[in-house]
């Protein structure tokens, strides 16, 4: 069956795609195994995540962006991530209500997601569907995270460009906002700029991100947009290329590319060793015996815990004590 | 964790408006369903496409104008094109008892007209899926 989708993914065949995403998005060995077998074709497309308040209009800024670069002659992919309810479990995903000037156009695939269960405004499961995008051959995707209010953080290790939706009614708000979306910002758009306030507010952001210490160089602009007429979107644009611009030309999105797949090497690591680890006999055994210290009063939680983990440490020095030996070697040859 | 349901629901043709289809679409939710939710106004080409790109499980269309019969079928011949013949097919809406037969002859799955119990709906759509896992399992 997988391999059925996978030769039809290869020739284009977007339903081949989509039934590819589900397993993905199901998770387990299978998942994994699909994401191996197309981990070669992947890291050609550019991405851009569009983050923001609630209501800001994200998602009718994508399909404006979309129809901008399909004029352009690029192929697009959207994941739009929504809500999954605490309550159900089940979602209502309706970005797609705001994209549908894409329709019948075979470069443009869009596909939404519910959060079920992540704690942030892009799950990883968002970033696993953009990679299958990717490997589509998609020239541009957009991942588009849920409202956010104040903490978006992981979004840049999924996008190149980040672009941070605001409104002029967001108001007092720009000051909550100043510790998490401010700093992830590399474009920042004031949408829904026909409303009055809105130069002088995109005035106040701009001065506050002159605050900002300037990091690697880029100075975020501010693009004022109205995404239900499409004013602003050339502008918006525009400032997506320069930032793309910028960070090809000082080996920034190599960079970018390279952190990302540390922070993906990272996570997978520590989910597997997690699951490695509680599953094993001796460490729930070992938890036990730990656990009934702790309540008779024998040791802190903290001593039980260093216990518990004690054989990973002992394997550690073993293996520190093998790479330096070996070190002593390779050092010599010069290649360090 | 169980891979929750995904409907498609759209309302294809000159509907004025989507109430019934957005009750729907909140007590499927509610029942811990995935719902993708594309809006008034959909042509049957739309709907397929939305149905392939999210990979939905059960398409549920909700009519009110009276075009049903032409409706229905376009979309499912275009589900047939598609490789979708697989994937149910629902509806609901204004739509006469005489009608109910002959759109299960084009392969209709159900239809619910007004005043259905929510909860019902949520409940064939449930059967249904797991009629067609485990069909897919065995064949």
């Amino acid at each position: 069956m997988r391999d059925d989708y996978l030769d039809k993914f290869f020739s284009g065949d977007m339903l081949a795609a989509a039934r590819l995403m589900s397993i993905v998005e199901r998770g387990g060995d299978e998942a994994e195994g699909v994401l191996t077998a197309l981990f070669p074709r992947m890291g050609r497309s550019y991405r851009i995540g569009m983050t923001g308040l609630t209501g800001a209009g994200k998602s009718t800024l994508v399909n404006q962006l979309t129809k901008h670069y399909r004029s352009k002659g690029l192929t697009v992919g959207v994941v739009a991530e929504d809500p999954t309810s605490p309550f159900s479990g089940g979602a209502i995903l309706g970005d797609r209500v705001r994209m549908l000037d894409a329709h019948g156009d075979a470069g443009v695939f869009i596909r939404s997601i519910a959060s079920r269960g992540s704690e942030t405004g892009l799950s990883e499961k968002a970033t696993e569907l953009a990679d299958i995008l990717d490997a589509f051959g998609r020239d541009l995707i957009f991942l588009e995270t849920i409202g956010v209010g104040q903490l978006e953080t992981k979004i840049r290790y999924s996008a190149h460009t980040t672009v941070v939706v605001l409104t002029p009614d967001a108001g007092d708000d720009v000051q909550s906002l100043k510790s998490g979306l401010m700093e992830v910002g590399e474009v920042f758009v004031v949408n829904k700029a026909d409303r009055p306030i809105a130069q002088r507010y995109s005035d106040d952001l701009r001065s506050m991100l002159d605050l900002r210490s300037p990091g690697d160089g880029w100075q975020p602009p501010v693009v004022c947009t109205v995404a239900t007429t499409g004013d602003g979107i050339d502008e918006l644009a525009n400032k997506i290329d320069s930032h793309r611009t910028f960070l090809d030309a000082n080996g920034r999105l190599e960079e970018k590319r390279f952190e990302a797949l540390k922070n993906r090497m990272r996570r997978l690591t520590e989910e597997k060793l997690k699951e490695l680890f509680w599953e094993n006999e001796y460490i729930k055994k070992s938890l036990e015996t730990a656990l009934s210290e702790v309540v008779s009063g024998n040791k802190s939680p903290y001593q039980a815990a260093d216990e518990i983990v004690m054989p990973i440490k002992i394997e550690k020095d073993k293996i520190e004590k093998k790479d330096k030996v070996k070190g002593r070697g390779k050092r010599k040859g010069g290649a360090r | 964790m169980k891979k929750p349901i995904k409907v498609l629901v759209a309302k294809p043709g000159l509907d004025g408006h989507d109430r019934g289809a957005k009750v729907v679409a909140n007590a499927l939710r509610d029942a811990g369903m995935e719902v993708i939710y594309t809006g008034l106004h959909q042509t049957p080409e739309m709907i397929v496409e939305a149905a392939i790109q999210e990979d939905a499980d059960v398409i549920a269309l909700s009519i009110l104008s009276g075009a049903h019969m032409t409706l229905f079928k376009r979309v499912r011949s275009l589900m047939e094109e598609n490789d979708l013949a697989d994937v149910p097919l629902i509806g609901g809406g204004i739509i006469p008892d005489q009608d109910v037969g002959p759109l299960k002859d084009l392969g209709v799955r159900e239809v619910f007209g007004p005043g259905t119990d929510t909860r019902e709906i949520a409940k064939f759509i449930r059967n249904l899926f797991e009629e067609n896992t485990s069909k897919k399992k065995t064949g």
